[in-house]
């Protein structure tokens, strides 16, 4: 890889980034133009406002723009431990609860986990008892154990 | 500030309530001896507290020449806290737990048990009261089942479907008051604006609530075979918009403000407010577990009382554009403002481009009539939930609070309404709770075991 080709790969990646947030923002915005206030009647402008919106504006389909993305997300990042009681708490706090939940589980599992390893690596009878099991579950990638004292051991036979 | 009408002696024939031979407001006195006994009065407390500081009345008739007798009262008020002594004299009994979690489903119907937080009706009585939002009904089952929760805010129907085993483990579920009345409707996406008429929607996908609600039972008396003609789903209120933005549903019968929130979001339109079918039909109830209230009777006691204050303070036309203030923020309902004042006054719009004007849109008389849980065992009967014989009129008494709602709103001064069985008419057809069978029997559409 050339420095040049470098520098081109960065700036088309710059170019993909922009042209995926332009094509965001076209998307989102609310179509139609705003029709003018004056053809309407006292009750359509009440009505107007109680859709929330201003005589004449559009609404946006739902989806936010990449513009009013940012702003919630400046608004939460910028005030991030702030709390209103049990229903609105601040990402910070949210966050943090969610890293201890997963944390917990993540140690309430190694203290049965690395005992259990120990044993089935220290005893081949345990350790043929539980394969056909490992196998099974190895076959789920966030399980994955790789059978190192077999190969430790072969190795150790070879030499 | 606590007036304590007397109490009526206990009725040998009351169903609901204990027979004890001792006064019905629970202290230890004969009946007829309650006004005496009631009368540790302030006037009595400042007696003894005067007398306590001179035990010598010559000495005590001499400070009161020599200093006069307001001068008296300024100088002890100054170091005796007389008034709290007075008002801790009135109290009702101890409350035994005073830090209370209490579930809740974001919607107006819940109303008073939401505004009595901010507002401060718990604090008032003693309760450090913690509002949770929930994600929805199941959950409010469940967590009420496990004890998470205290108290929470239900869909009317789930104490008697909880309470009888349909759906969960029985567990005994009570109704203190009922929160809301009215306050919901059919709410159609914007591509059916022609289809009005009922005899149109075969093989729409309807969303309600849960399956053991209000909204179940009034939304199959469209006249439509939910199992032909319609498919009914459950979905969380709090979904109901998105999936019908989706295009997932074609309509719904929500609880506000999810029907408004449709015409703000301009991808539904009110067709019907369930008002139209059953004008004063209950919604949501608030309640707790049997075992709670057996085993914390000040407590709920004291949170009757509070939820009692905020029912009447939200029925008052006056109060609504203050109540949907209080209640918008994402730390309760997290909707628009205007959205909920639009549900709370009545004056909205239809999401047709017209603006109504329907001030009962939503109400909220807490009273649990017993008919109207006689009603909705019917119903339950009717769609095959429950099966079997059922004793309508001794659940409704077992599981709906009508006298001790009645007793605590004159504890608080307010006028509870007479009577305990009242008939009601739900799309033209009377029902009389007296003849629960024949009422069932007399639908030509419904799922019983011929």
């Amino acid at each position: 890889m050339t420095r040049a080709t470098n520098l081109k790969a960065a700036l088309v990646s710059l170019l993909i980034l922009l042209a995926v947030l332009g094509i965001w923002q076209a998307a989102t915005l609310p179509s139609g133009g705003a029709t003018s206030q004056a053809g309407m009647t006292p009750e359509q402008i009440e009505y107007q406002k109680m859709l929330g919106k201003d005589p004449g504006q559009v609404k946006s389909a739902g989806f936010p723009t990449p513009a009013e993305m940012g702003a919630t997300a400046w608004a939460h990042l910028s005030n991030p431990f702030y709390d209103n009681g049990p229903n609105d708490k601040g990402i910070a706090i949210q966050l943090a609860w969610s890293l201890g939940r997963v944390g917990l589980g993540f140690l309430l599992a190694c203290l049965v986990a690395v005992p259990l390893g120990f044993v089935i690596g220290m005893s081949p009878l345990l350790h043929k008892a539980f394969d056909p099991f490992i196998q099974v579950l190895n076959r789920w990638r966030g399980c994955r154990w790789r059978s190192t004292p077999s190969r430790i051991r072969r190795r150790a036979a070879s030499s | 500030m606590s007036r304590l009408l007397e109490p009526t002696a206990n009725d040998p024939y009351d169903a609901d309530r204990q027979l004890m031979l001792r006064c019905a407001c629970g202290q230890d006195h004969a009946p007829d001896q309650h006004a005496s006994a009631m009368a540790l009065s302030d006037d009595k407390l400042e007696a003894s507290l005067i007398k306590a500081l001179f035990p010598v009345d010559s000495v005590r008739r001499g400070f009161l020449r020599a200093v006069g007798a307001s001068t008296a009262r300024a100088a002890i008020a100054s170091v005796f806290p007389l008034g709290a002594m007075q008002a801790m004299a009135q109290e009702k009994g101890p409350l035994e737990k005073k830090d209370l979690k209490i579930g809740f489903i974001p919607i107006t119907c819940a109303t008073p048990l939401i505004m009595a937080h901010p507002l401060g009706f718990y604090k008032q009585q003693g309760l450090n009261v913690e509002v949770v939002k929930t994600a929805g009904w199941a959950l409010i089952r469940d967590k009420m089942l496990n004890k998470e929760y205290d108290a929470t805010h239900f869909l009317s129907p789930m104490p008697l479907a909880i309470s009888m085993g349909a759906g969960s483990n029985a567990t005994p579920m009570n109704v203190a008051t009922i929160q809301n009345t009215n306050g919901q409707a059919i709410t159609l996406a914007n591509k059916h604006k022609d289809k009005r008429d009922p005899k149109l929607w075969k093989g729409f996908k309807f969303a309600v609530p849960f399956e053991y609600s209000m909204h179940n039972f009034l939304l199959r008396e469209a006249g439509l075979n939910p199992d032909t003609d319609i498919q009914i789903r459950v979905v969380p209120p709090a979904e109901m918009v998105a999936n019908l933005r989706a295009g997932n549903i074609d309509g719904y019968l929500g609880p506000d403000p999810f029907n408004q929130r449709a015409v703000f979001e301009e991808v539904g339109f009110i067709h019907i407010l369930t008002k139209e079918i059953w004008n004063g039909h209950p919604c949501c109830a608030f309640g707790s577990s049997t075992e709670f209230i057996q085993k914390n009777p000040n407590t709920f006691a004291a949170l009757y009382r509070a939820v009692l204050t905020a029912s009447a303070m939200a029925r008052k036309p006056e109060n609504r554009e203050l109540i949907a203030k209080v209640i918008a923020p994402a730390q309760y309902l997290n909707q628009p403002e205007t959205v909920i004042s639009q549900v709370l006054t009545g004056r909205f719009a239809d999401g047709l481009g017209n603006i109504r004007s329907v001030p009962d849109r939503a109400d909220f008389d807490p009273i649990p009539w017993q008919s109207m849980a006689v009603w909705m065992l019917t119903q339950m009967k009717r769609w095959g939930y429950v099966k079997g014989d059922v004793d309508y009129k001794q659940m409704a008494e077992k599981v709906f609070l009508l006298t001790d709602a009645k007793k605590h709103m004159k504890e608080i001064g307010q006028t509870p309404p007479e009577g305990a069985y009242p008939r009601f008419t739900i799309m033209g057809k009377v029902f009389d709770p007296t003849k629960p069978d024949e009422y069932v029997k007399s639908f030509a559409i419904h799922k019983m075991a011929a």
